[in-house]
């Protein structure tokens, strides 16, 4: 990706910096105002969208790091989001634990539930990988059911929200806060992940397994390490989501939401920070567009039926991918270089 | 025991269908090396299609049956034509995305069609339903003439495989696309007529499954369970798809009489991360060994 003129790559060190120029600190500073003023013009519903999105970037992360980046295909995220949540909402409610402790605890009961369904990635790979992940979704599921002792089976559950000193953070602005400060140091550290010795080890068993491994990579640690990071990641994003909702059920976490979960990986740009980003923002904001026109249509033709709505969101957002696949596999995030790339040279073509 | 052999005998029907989907998915990876996740979604499309055509558009049910298999291969051809093939030499993700969204789309559109949760049911049903009684077993009818349909069209299918020219071509193709352009084969033809039998597969899966339970969206889950049956059997091997859905039929009615009514939907899964973790091809599948 061509630089502007006069950024020089003498060092690896400054070819793998987040901040390449001033203007990066620019627009990076103007963002974080912008986001930090939006609650006082943004209605109640703009800001749930943005929580949501916050939260689901997060688990996004934690797909891209697994799939992305290590190349490892896992179509039961949303299981793994679902040991977070219920996690943190067990720890909260029976053992009366602090959010602030549940929180990483959840993420590590998550990565170790993906720990567990990571191991079979040493015997099999690809496409064999992936339906043991579906089939984690299905297990993983069939057991929070069938534990309604600490999970309320198939009944919803009450979390309470986060106390900070003694402040609740129960309304969206507060909530909005604390998810958009989580996604920002979640998006830090997966960013420094990719970026060392562990990410490029990623990438290297993602281009080519075997080659890796005769390269000194030891690939089951690094596959098992993918696992722990991308679920720990699920699990963090679910324990932020539920205690966001303050009630959560086994029915907000089907296979379905583990397809979105890739959708928007594909979507965004698979092994690119961005990608996570704009995917996420992409699926959600497309979601909410539908779940308001849904009704629209449905009162506009009475004729189609009640189900129509959703048998339409269904259509559109799987047709959605299925032409980002065919024409842009590289997702929104290639699209974006592109267009950085353009305006930096205009007027000239290259 | 007579429990036993009831559950064991009422899995192994049901197991003889999801053998049945299982075909149709091994079928498509032999020849193009594509992982079709659509494959449930293909079932309720035929089986959608059938009682249209024979309920609404009151056909005879033979010739309600002819054409819902037409109507699939034709679907199965542009389902190969528009997203599939500009996806060769994508890399694998990609395509086993791609199928997922055509069953996605697919899913949405049949919702819109035919209404989601509603069951819609074969009546009259196309196979008598009257229970056979031997001595204390009662076994139903309509599952013992799926079972038995469903291993017809099996072994038609290896036949074919064996002695037609257009199964030798497919062989060839499964083998090396290059090899078989060499010699005069046209692969995309290969690559349409595989998934037109796929998705004729597909079809007489929901047709039997559809006339002997109704049909309703969620079905299309079923194509869930067809996969693990291929891979345990092996992804590149015919009987074994038909042995993997028997076994874990089986198991299926085993475990739900036995365990309780739910372990059914996990059973596939769970015995199939344990085969696969001590055979790593399944029982049947082609070994490969992987070079840099």
């Amino acid at each position: 990706m061509p630089l502007p003129s006069g950024i020089y790559n003498v060092t690896y060190k400054k070819d793998m910096a987040i901040f390449r120029t001033w203007d990066h600190w620019v627009w990076l500073t103007a963002f974080a105002m912008f986001l930090a003023i939006l609650p006082a013009f943004a209605s109640r519903s703009t800001l749930s969208i943005f929580t949501t999105i916050a939260c689901t970037i997060i688990a996004v992360h934690g797909l891209n790091l697994l799939t992305g980046f290590c190349g490892q295909i896992s179509m039961g995220h949303s299981a793994f989001v679902a040991v977070g949540a219920f996690t943190s909402a067990a720890l909260c409610n029976e053992l009366d634990f602090s959010f602030w402790v549940a929180l990483p605890l959840s993420g590590f009961a998550a990565g170790l539930i993906g720990l567990l369904f990571g191991a079979p990635s040493l015997r099999v790979k690809g496409f064999y990988l992936a339906i043991t992940t579906i089939g984690a979704q299905f297990i993983i599921i069939y057991v929070i059911m069938h534990l309604p002792s600490i999970t309320g089976g198939v009944r919803s559950i009450d979390v309470p929200p986060p106390n900070l000193f003694g402040y609740l953070i129960e309304t969206d602005h507060s909530y909005y806060y604390l998810a958009l400060f989580m996604a920002a140091i979640i998006t830090y550290f997966v960013k420094n992940i990719t970026r060392t010795g562990v990410g490029r080890a990623f990438v290297a068993i993602r281009d080519n397994d075997l080659a890796a491994e005769g390269m000194g990579i030891g690939l089951f640690y690094y596959k098992m390490m993918a696992f722990f990071f991308g679920c720990f990641l699920a699990g963090i994003s679910g324990s932020l989501y539920a205690h966001y909702l303050q009630t959560i059920n086994v029915e907000y976490f089907t296979l379905m939401d583990s397809i979105w979960y890739l959708g928007m990986l594909i979507v965004g740009g698979m092994g690119h920070m961005l990608g996570a980003i704009f995917g996420t923002i992409f699926i959600v904001v497309l979601r909410e567009l539908i779940l308001k026109v849904a009704p629209l249509v449905s009162k506009a033709l009475p004729g189609l039926g009640v189900e129509f709505g959703a048998a339409m969101g269904l259509f559109i957002l799987g047709l959605v991918i299925m032409l980002f696949l065919v024409y842009e596999p590289r997702g929104l995030a290639h699209r974006w270089e592109i267009i950085k790339t353009k305006l930096r040279l205009y007027p000239f073509p290259y | 025991m007579i429990i036993f052999l009831q559950h064991a005998i009422s899995g192994l029907m049901v197991g003889a269908i999801y053998g049945l989907v299982a075909v149709g998915f091994v079928l498509i990876v032999k020849s193009n090396e594509i992982f079709n996740l659509a494959q449930g979604e293909l079932l309720i499309f035929g089986a959608f299609v059938c009682w249209s055509l024979i309920f609404q558009f009151n056909l005879p049910p033979w010739l309600g049956v002819l054409a819902t298999l037409g109507v699939a291969a034709l679907f199965g051809m542009v389902v190969e034509r528009f997203p599939l093939r500009p996806m060769i030499g994508q890399p694998m993700f990609a395509i086993i995305m791609v199928t997922l969204t055509v069953g996605l789309c697919l899913r949405g559109a049949l919702t819109a069609i035919w209404g989601g949760m509603s069951w819609r049911v074969f009546k009259p049903p196309l196979l008598p339903p009257e229970p056979v009684v031997l001595g204390e077993l009662i076994l139903s009818r309509q599952y013992i003439y799926g079972f038995i349909i469903a291993i017809v069209v099996v072994v038609a299918l290896s036949l074919f495989f064996k002695l037609t020219r257009a199964g030798l071509a497919m062989r060839i193709v499964a083998e090396d696309q290059q090899v078989a352009q060499a010699m005069g084969i046209s692969v995309r033809g290969v690559f349409r007529n595989t998934w037109a039998m796929s998705a004729i597969l597909a079809a007489i899966g929901g047709i039997l499954l559809g006339s002997i339970n109704g049909i309703n969206i969620p079905l299309a889950n079923i194509g869930m369970k067809a996969i693990p049956a291929a891979l345990i059997g092996g992804l590149q091997s015919i009987p074994g798809a038909v042995i993997g859905g028997l076994l874990i039929g089986l198991l299926e009615g085993l475990s739900s009489g036995y365990i309780g009514h739910g372990i059914q939907d996990v059973v596939a899964y769970v015995v199939m991360i344990i085969v696969l973790i001590f055979w790593p091809h399944g029982f049947f599948g082609l070994v490969t060994i992987e070079r840099v």
